[in-house]
């Protein structure tokens, strides 16, 4: 991209410069539009001011869908909240008089100025959101219907609350502050807000959900909070978009809050591109730009359609040639630092830990899962020495990954005893297990795909309790200690399979774990590789102190690695202790049926 | 009289097609985002799309043969900000048409009196409030002589403010909410009669058929179905009559049982029913009440004048309602028929097509008027207007709300056919007044 290209990389070498290089640019921009706008003639001045107002309840959808991944139909709710809440402290006591018969009293009274009363409506949207949080953060796959159902009730409950809104007759009499620079400087407050939401240690969280919620969860990220989060800022700025609107408008009712706005709002976004702040900008900028043009074009020519012919174009060409939309899931900034060359660590972040090895550190007892019938673990035990490797191998579909996935707390254990360190973990959450020190990979690679490299293991970093600063210099090391700190700055998905196991490990070493499960870390290497990784884990684990449990069926890999070795048959150990002696064992040979002699001839 | 219906009807579809729209996502893999967006973008394109077809109709600019400037001869510049698209288009599109073709035909005898010639300049406000300002403001800043504004409230008042500061006279299309001119000011008119008109026509037909005690059922849902009940309350109880029962209901509820079994339980029953409700509740409830064996006469507001209404057959027969005006190619409105259809080549779908040529034989009379295209003038003799001869009877504006005082045709149907009882004019002072 040629813009990328203009962008000096000094500008963007850091997160904080890349948010400030962001931010001042579009700020920039918005306050020329302001500027601009404030001495043209009323038309313009009112497409302008509505433009931007528009592009506030865009920035707060991307501060949610376009991070979290949730499409929100409910913000607009929030935008109307806002509205009606200004309008009602806004105006003065005589036209509430008129307009607002039934307003209680100390309502009747008030009379704020524009900036209070454009707070009052942040506050009331953001109590809403704060409501509705409570049940969009429980959920993920039927977050966007349950955001459908906050609308519509939102949607009722102002046509309900006749002696506030005038129900479902219009609701007149707003002073018409929304000027041009007054809609540019609360547009600029977004943006800055929805840029540095981005790059925040909860923004990141988030966008690593978007991604994947296993993955996230296991690498510390406490996925409902951070929704929440994000749900309750969203609101708070399309608060701000309300307040605007009830300012622009003058006059509106219950329906101008409802599908309509949200369809078009959503259209920006998705035009522009919701993974970034500047896909929202970008999307109302072009979306606006079609309609207007083709309005007038259509409006002198008579033909009346061709705004909406043309949004459809727009629409179905962003779909087909850039389905993740103009601006797709990175912000320019960060495509122009990731085109550089991967930044160098400043000083070597070395953990000098005490090894203090043969301590038990993972004790897993009387484990039971089944899945409705089947049983999966029947009360099978493993535990993991700090500074030790233990090996869980079994024939396919004995339990291993279940094994994994219940003491990650991935899937819930129907009963069980895990002790990590001094805690019983057993009935925390997934991502509480991870921050006690539970760093785990996948069979299946599970990376943020859409986040850098380096942004993979910061995730686990800030989950680990850092700040972000401190996170991008604690990731880098971790980077370079698995050996793929070159590709800091590129995206997760496009690296080597091999490379995402490392980035994986990264990952997991980030949450500083006391025990490290690795499911089938070596699949897919040949026997150097995964020679080499054997090395690899063994330096890991002295650098982190830390115990590992390894999951595999490379026998040779398994034999010379592990310290102690655990055998799973149909959901029950069958065989525990020194991996040449289980290895050796006939109950073994035949859990693996014929596959002892093949081995043997291997050997 | 448009409401959030059309808009529900669109967002039920999209939940619909969600799932249709599954089955063609065989591009890459996406997070969950990229998904539900592409459905919902394409949706949209394919919602937009639909409504394109709606809109197309032809440009309006018959200003290039204003009469050279003589005697006090101008062109009257008539800005209109019409829904041409989008959910408001069923009432703005066809009231174009007919003012068009008023304005076509007045133009053809070299203007209003022979020397004031009309120019129409038309924008598109999409339906949508903000747009229907923006536009507006275009237009007032093309030095208009009036401002034509979309027949409902919200984007009317939303054009009308600018129009307010601007000094220019603002005429909704057809926007029936008394309300609408008091929102924003001594500028701002209606071409409609107001809803409370509508309800005491109703009242005093109830009354002078005997009808003692009535049920109202209305919807908070909207303004429209929320106000009428209450002004028709008004008007039948100064009449002497009195309202036994008032029942509410949810636009686009499935089943009307609760309501009918509620009627049947009144005791004494109510001579009479009255509700603005209109599709698809009208219908809905209609069946439910005549099959529950009810035979109470039913009387409806000008949101039923539609061909589902009559399509209903035996179980509407001898609903009552209140419209602006019979649409039969016979009489005053045959020319009308006429000349519609040779400009057209089609007959007229709906009655706003006529109230949009009213629009124009009402500014015919203002110019007359004023004998001036100055928005002061007109403004001026808009306010004091008396008696303009409509197709459907006298329109005035003096003495009013500002919202045009005209005939009201009250409606029966008979044999699946519109039958006019009569056209209504009744006093402004007796009209329920409308509440801020």
């Amino acid at each position: 991209m040629e813009v990328v290209n203009l962008i000096p990389l000094s500008l963007v070498k850091t997160r904080n410069s890349r948010r400030l290089t962001s931010t001042a640019f579009w700020a920039i921009c918005i306050a020329l539009v302001g500027l601009l706008g404030n001495g043209m003639s009323q038309a313009p001045q009112l497409l302008l001011a509505n433009s931007l107002t528009l592009l506030i309840g865009v920035l707060a959808l991307q501060i949610f869908s376009g991070n979290s991944g949730i499409l929100s139909f409910g913000h607009v709710g929030f935008v109307g909240v806002s509205a009606y809440t200004t309008g009602i402290m806004s105006m003065t006591p005589i036209v509430k008089q008129t307009s607002l018969s039934s307003l209680p009293v100390f309502l009747q009274q008030t009379s704020f100025p524009f900036p209070i009363a454009m707070l009052c409506g942040i506050v009331a949207a953001t109590l809403v959101g704060v409501l509705s949080g409570l049940v969009i953060a429980r959920l993920r796959d039927s977050a966007t219907i349950a955001s459908v159902g906050i609308l519509i009730i939102i949607h009722s409950t102002l046509i309900g609350a006749e002696d506030f809104t005038r129900g479902s007759q219009t609701f007149y009499g707003v002073k018409r502050f929304t000027s041009v620079p007054v809609a540019a400087v609360v547009a600029i407050v977004a943006l800055v807000v929805a840029r540095w939401f981005r790059d925040s240690r909860v923004g990141i969280h988030v966008r690593a959900s978007r991604d994947d919620v296993i993955a996230a969860s296991s690498a510390g990220v406490r996925i409902q909070q951070s929704q929440f989060k994000a749900w309750v800022l969203s609101a708070a700025v399309a608060g701000g978009m309300g307040a605007c609107y009830a300012g622009l408008l003058g006059a509106f009712s219950p329906k101008d809050f409802y599908f309509t706005l949200t369809l078009t709002m959503l259209t920006m976004l998705i035009v522009g591109g919701s993974g970034s702040v500047a896909g929202a900008v970008v999307g109302v900028v072009l979306v606006m730009a079609v309609i207007e043009n083709l309005r007038k074009i259509g409006d002198s020519i008579g033909l009346f359609g061709l705004t909406n012919a043309g949004l459809a174009v727009i629409i179905l060409l962003t779909l087909y040639l850039r389905p993740k939309g103009i601006m797709g899931f990175h912000e320019p900034e960060e495509n122009a630092a990731y085109r550089g060359e991967a930044p160098r660590l400043g000083t070597q972040v070395t953990q000098q830990n005490s090894v203090s090895s043969g301590q038990q550190v993972l004790t897993v007892t009387s484990l039971t899962k089944k899945f409705s019938g089947l049983v999966a673990l029947d009360g099978a035990a493993i535990f993991v020495e700090r500074g030790k490797i233990s090996g869980l191998i079994g024939p396919n579909g004995s339990g291993k990954s279940t094994m994994v996935n219940c003491i990650t707390g991935v899937t819930k254990a129907d009963a069980a005893s895990i002790t990590l360190g001094n805690l019983n973990i057993e009935k925390e959450q997934t991502w509480q297990r991870a921050r006690a020190g539970l760093g785990r990979t996948f069979q299946n690679i599970r990376l943020f795909k859409e986040l850098t490299v380096i942004d993979n293991v910061v995730v686990a970093c800030i989950s680990a309790g850092e700040s972000v600063k401190s996170a991008d210099q604690s990731a880098l090391a971790l980077l370079d200690q698995v050996g793929v700190s070159r590709h800091a700055y590129r995206f997760a998905g496009e690296l080597s399979f091999g490379d995402q196991r490392r980035v994986e490990i990264a990952r997991a070493l980030a949450l500083r774990p006391s025990v490290l499960l690795l499911d089938e870390p070596a699949a897919g290497m040949n026997p150097t590789e995964s020679a080499e990784l054997l090395a690899q884990f063994r330096e890991i684990m002295k650098q982190a102190n830390a115990g590992m449990l390894l999951i595999d069926h490379d026998v040779t890999l398994i034999r010379s690695a592990c310290d102690s070795l655990t055998v799973l048959d149909h959901g029950k150990v069958i065989a525990q202790g020194d991996p040449e002696q289980v290895l050796s064992l006939s109950e073994v040979h035949t859990a693996y049926l014929g596959w002892g002699e093949e081995s043997s001839d291997d050997d | 009289m448009m409401t959030n219906q059309q808009l529900m009807k669109g967002s039920e579809q999209m939940m619909t097609n969600q799932q249709l729209m599954k089955g063609s996502e065989q591009m890459q893999r996406k997070s969950g985002l990229s998904k539900v967006s592409k459905t919902i973008a394409g949706l949209s394109a394919i919602m937009l799309l639909a409504t394109c077809s709606s809109g197309g109709s032809d440009a309006t600019a018959s200003g290039e043969a204003a009469a050279p400037a003589t005697g006090g001869a101008c062109t009257v510049k008539v800005g209109v900000a019409g829904s041409q698209t989008g959910g408001l288009a069923y009432i703005d599109v066809p009231s174009l048409e007919g003012f068009e073709l008023w304005a076509e035909q007045v133009n053809a005898k070299g203007g209003i009196a022979g020397k004031f010639t009309i120019e129409t300049i038309v924008k598109d406000t999409r339906s949508d409030a903000a747009q229907s300002a923006t536009v507006a403001a275009e237009l007032v800043a093309q030095q208009i002589s009036i401002l034509i504004t979309p027949g409902d409230a919200d984007p009317s008042i939303a054009a009308g403010q600018l129009a307010q500061d601007a000094g220019v006279t603002a005429v909704s299309w057809f926007g029936s909410s008394p309300i609408l001119p008091l929102a924003v000011g001594d500028h701002m008119f209606s071409n409609a009669f107001g809803d409370n008109t509508q309800a005491k026509v109703l009242a005093d037909h109830a009354t002078e058929k005997g009808y003692k005690s009535a049920y109202t059922l209305g919807s908070p849902d909207s303004a429209y179905t929320n106000l009428l009940p209450g002004f028709f309350k008004e008007a039948f109880e100064a009449n002497g009559g009195k309202v036994i029962g008032e029942g509410t209901f949810s636009m686009g509820q499935a089943s009307f049982s609760v309501i009918v079994d509620e009627i049947k339980g009144l005791s004494p029953a109510p001579d009479v029913i009255m509700t603005p409700a209109y599709e698809p509740d009208f219908p809905t409830f209609i069946k439910a009440l005549r099959g529950a064996g009810i035979t109470i006469p039913v009387l409806g507001t000008d949101g039923i004048d539609s061909p589902t209404t009559l399509a209903l057959a035996d179980i509407a027969e001898g609903v009552t309602y209140t419209t602006a005006g019979v649409l039969k190619n016979e009489g005053e409105m045959g020319t009308f028929f006429t000349d519609y259809n040779a400009k057209y080549g089609k007959d007229p779908e709906t009655i706003y097509a006529v109230t949009g040529y009213e629009m124009g034989l009402t500014l015919d009379a203002v110019v007359k008027q004023a004998q001036s295209c100055d928005a002061a003038a007109i403004w001026q003799a808009w306010s004091n207007l008396e008696g303009a001869q409509g197709i459907t009877g006298k329109i005035s504006y003096k003495g009013g709300d500002r919202m045009a005082i005209r005939g009201v045709a009250l409606v029966e149907i008979k044999n699946s056919e519109r039958s006019l009882i009569g056209m209504f004019s009744p006093d402004p002072a007796t009209v329920p007044k409308a509440k801020l």
